[in-house]
């Protein structure tokens, strides 16, 4: 009876432990690295806005909530309404711009949200028509940044048996930083030698449901140095590379002399600009009547 | 396994003298419980299936086969519950599969459970644990004939890679047999009901026998044609003339089963099997009605059910633009006499009859015209009684005008009479979407986008009795991007027609606009801007198809040239006609006193009227449509 009294004692001990070590939930403890991982910007709509069905000539909003789930700020940020035909929709406006959305930090783990309000009313069904329906587009563009950091070994006397100092990994890859662009994989390429040098071969890539624009590199440091850098592939602006279709990764090429002659770890930074749009689809449907 | 008792069957090995064990007894042995139930379950599913199936009842139905199948397999007993369980865990758990590794994998359990529920049940309802295998056998044929024959899961077994055969005839019999019922009453104790519904129930079969053929399954989908031997053939009419009712009920057999269905990953709802059974139905309905002589798995067959669902696919798609149900419904304006035999008598007039069908409820003027006329005086003044212009508004319109000569009267001789209805001022409405981009660089980018939005690129006329057709393309009517003609040396065509598509003649064409509503396109060649519209149009009045001017559009309005790349603009373009449409008939007539001399004439519906043969003494009058 005392032994099963005290199992009791130490199994309910035991539980409040793992609870208490699992718990912490809510917003109060915040321990979350923002720039990890893929996240964009989300397009929702506000609940019956707009309506599935609208009536002829009756007006109407269509009220696009963004919200910006980025470890990073969202600039300039333009709603665009897009795909609705005038014959059948007037719209007070097609577009919001000049918008700026806070990413999610420590001060703002939810990250800034924007309601968008468009005001409409719909027109008149052509003919007999009964009914019509419309996939319309409601587009996000923005401007953000990306931040990439890592550490990483730095051995110009690469057979050097000596030298039992770190060994450089060669490639990494990467899940993301929270952005919908990403640095997707690292290539780090030392040439020994009287002159040995870095390079380090940086992978983008956008694993975002929108499309990216454009990409500026805006500075990329070893150890708090400089490096010379390019984009493969770029045009006269070595430093900018333009996605699309046929372009759907970027590779940036960085180089830097290596002094020591040791090796030794330091950190890698490097930061972008880059333009980035997503849209969701959405369908309103004018009828004549009841059904 | 726990076998059953032969005590089950045979009411006269009950042998047990213990009144505690005789509850137990009752629910088993003398069949006392399961015998009604089967035969008023059994005489319920003959009753719903022969005369009030819906859909809807089909679900109840085959729950209630199942529960008649566990009844019968408990009333017959020999362990038949076991065979029994594991049919209903392969037909519903396992969704019927045929596939061998598939049931290897599954199929352990589903004995497992069985056995564990057969004990259960043979404890439950008998103490004898010895296992008689013919007995067993004969329980589950009978079991499994009337199953497979009452769920109407013959076409399944067809399907099913045996080779089985079963001509349509049998099937029809033994669908309209009540077998559960049969064995239900096979099961009853003696007693004067039992002897009763026996004799109905043999008068009841003896008809069905003697008729050859089931009840309401025939008049539901009875098959046309030569039945030809077995075989094939019979297996493909077999396919195709099940009756409906059968296919619902074989559906929902496979639905249940896919409520089990172990297959987390693919299993779907009841709800989306059997609305996915539906179409299915439908499908076959509909491609069977195309190819009435052409066997179910044959190439052609299944092209068509593959193009009937890519038809709805297409249909869901297209949920984009505008629905108007009345779009194909042709407006018809339909002018006759009411006698085919003409006999004027002095102060008599000539009824015409005018139907009119107005889907789409458009005004329409229509003014009567009547002229009778004979060689040697040529044209004779009529007139009407009563109204002769009518303002249509509503669907369907109906009426007759009488025609007759003002003179009151018409001297001897052969006479004609031309009809006619004009109809005046019809606005011939037609409207063609476009996405207009701006620059053509932007096409690829967005062309994906577009096609969400945009469904159909062609122009759109109502069916009426003449077409507006108006083309804005590139030379492709199925790309519905416009794009900047500064930014690319491609020709952007305009083009537009006017088609007569109904009986009579366009005797009036007083104007048309294309790009109406959209100002601001022009063309550098078409100076006087004939292709973008002009009023009192010259025309053929004998063409069918009127080709109105096209031109090359080398500018349109700055807004319709969206700079932002992420931007298009979606325009419903417009063009409108306003002609005047006359359909005439006529027919020639003698009076009284010359009915002797009177003719076959053919009338053509153009009403230009035809002698064609002499017949004397003959009064008919023949039509030509």
């Amino acid at each position: 009876m005392y032994k099963g009294f005290l199992k009791l004692i130490v199994l309910m001990l035991f539980v409040i432990f793992i609870t208490a070590c699992s718990g912490g939930s809510g917003p109060g403890v915040i321990d979350k690295n923002f720039k990890e991982g893929v996240e964009e910007i989300e397009i929702e709509f506000f609940e019956n806005a707009p309506p599935r069905d609208v009536f002829q000539k009756s007006e109407f909003k269509i009220v696009p909530i963004i919200h910006n789930k980025m470890g990073y700020d969202a600039h300039d940020v333009t709603i665009k309404l897009v795909g609705l035909p005038e014959e059948f929709y007037l719209l007070q406006r097609t577009y919001e711009d000049n918008i700026f959305l806070e990413g999610r930090s420590l001060v703002n783990p939810e990250g800034d949200k924007y309601i968008g309000e468009f005001g409409a009313q719909s027109g008149t069904l052509f003919s007999s028509a009964k009914e019509r329906g419309d996939n319309f587009f409601v587009k996000v563009s923005y401007s953000s940044e990306l931040d990439f950091s890592d550490t990483l070994c730095i051995n110009p006397s690469l057979y050097d048996v000596s030298d039992a100092g770190c060994k450089s990994e060669g490639r990494k890859s990467y899940s993301g930083q929270g952005a919908p662009l990403v640095v997707d994989k690292l290539d780090e390429i030392i040439s020994p030698g009287v002159n040995p040098s870095i390079e380090v071969r940086l992978k983008l890539k956008n694993k975002g449901d929108g499309e990216v624009g454009s990409v500026t590199l805006k500075n990329s440091k070893l150890g708090g140095v400089e490096m010379v850098c390019r984009f493969e592939n770029s045009g006269i602006e070595i430093n900018k590379f333009k996605f699309d279709k046929d372009n759907e990764e970027a590779i940036l090429i960085c180089l830097l002399p290596i002094e020591s002659t040791q090796s030794y770890t330091t950190t890698f930074v490097a930061s972008f600009d880059y333009d980035y749009s997503i849209k969701e689809k959405k369908q309103i449907v004018i009828k004549s009547g009841f059904d | 396994m726990t076998g059953d008792a032969s005590s089950q069957s045979d009411s006269s090995s009950s042998s047990s003298n213990n009144s505690t064990e005789q509850p137990r007894r009752r629910l088993s042995a003398d069949g006392s419980l399961y015998g009604p139930i089967l035969f008023w379950g059994g005489l319920l599913v003959l009753i719903v299936n022969q005369f009030f199936f819906t859909e809807g009842l089909g679900v109840i139905v085959t729950i209630l086969q199942y529960i008649l199948l566990v009844a019968g397999a408990l009333a017959l007993g020999h362990g038949s519950i076991v065979a029994v369980i594991i049919f209903i865990f392969w037909n519903v758990f396992l969704g019927g599969t045929y596939d061998l590794n598939f049931l290897l994998r599954n199929y352990l359990p589903a004995i497992v459970i069985a056995i564990f529920f057969t004990t259960l049940t043979n404890r439950f309802t008998n103490n004898d644990n010895s296992w008689d295998w013919k007995g067993s056998i004969s329980a589950i044929l009978v079991l499994a004939f009337i199953f497979i024959v009452e769920v109407g899961i013959i076409n399944l077994l067809e399907a099913a890679p045996i080779g089985l055969v079963i001509p349509i005839e049998f099937k029809y019999l033994f669908m309209s047999m009540p077998l559960w019922s049969i064995l239900g009453l096979i099961k009853m104790r003696g007693g004067k009901f039992r002897s009763i519904m026996i004799t109905i129930l043999s008068i009841y079969i003896f008809i069905v026998v003697l008729s050859g053929v089931g009840f309401g399954f025939i008049e539901a989908d009875r098959f046309a044609g030569d039945f030809v031997d077995a075989g094939l053939e019979a297996k493909a009419e077999g396919e195709k003339d099940l009756p409906s009712r059968i296919a619902v009920i074989s559906g929902t057999v496979e639905c249940m089963g896919g409520i089990f269905n172990f297959d987390i990953q693919n299993r779907e709802t009841y709800a989306q099997c059997s609305a996915k059974k539906a179409k299915e139905r439908q499908y076959k309905s509909e491609c069977r009605a195309i190819y009435p002589n052409e066997n179910g798995d044959s190439k052609v067959f299944l092209d068509c059910l593959a193009e009937q669902e890519e038809n709805s696919l297409e249909k869901s798609r297209s949920i984009s633009g505008s629905v108007d149900p009345t779009l194909n419904q042709p407006m018809k304006v339909n002018l006759d006499f009411v006698s085919n035999n003409i006999n004027y008598f002095e102060g008599s007039s000539i009824p015409i009859r005018l139907s009119v069908e107005n889907p789409r409820e458009v005004s329409l003027l229509v003014e009567m015209g009547c002229n009778i006329s004979n060689r040697k005086n040529g044209d004779i003044a009529t007139g009407f009684d009563g109204d002769s212009k009518f303002d249509v508004t509503v669907k369907k319109f109906n009426t007759v005008v009488l025609c007759k000569p003002v003179a009151d009267d018409l001297a001897k001789g052969k006479y004609k009479i031309e009809i006619s209805a004009k109809i005046e001022g019809i606005e011939v409405l037609s409207h063609q979407e476009k996405a207009f981009i701006g620059n053509f660089n932007k096409k690829e980018r967005l062309e994906k986008e577009i096609k969400e939005s945009i469904s159909n690129t062609k122009s759109q006329s109502a069916s009426d009795l003449v077409h507006l057709v108006f083309s804005l393309n590139y030379g492709d009517d199925n790309d519905a991007i416009v794009f900047d003609p500064i930014t690319t040396p491609q020709n952007l065509f305009l083009s537009s027609k006017l088609r007569n598509v109904g009986p009579g003649k366009i005797v009036n064409f007083r104007e048309y606009a294309v790009l109406v509503d959209t100002p601001g396109f022009s063309s550098g060649g078409d100076t006087n801007k004939k292709c973008f519209g002009q009023s009192d149009v010259r025309f053929s009045k004998k063409s069918r198809e009127i080709l109105l001017p096209s031109c090359i559009i080398d500018d349109f309005p700055f807004d319709l040239k969206p700079v932002d790349e992420d931007v298009w603009i979606y325009k419903d373009l417009r063009a409108k006609a306003i002609v005047d449409y006359e359909i005439k008939k006529g027919m020639s007539f003698t009076s009284e006193s010359e009915l002797e001399e009177q003719k076959d004439i053919v009338v053509n519906d153009e009403g230009e009227s035809d002698l064609i043969a002499q017949n004397e003494g003959s009064e008919n009058v023949q039509r030509v449509s």
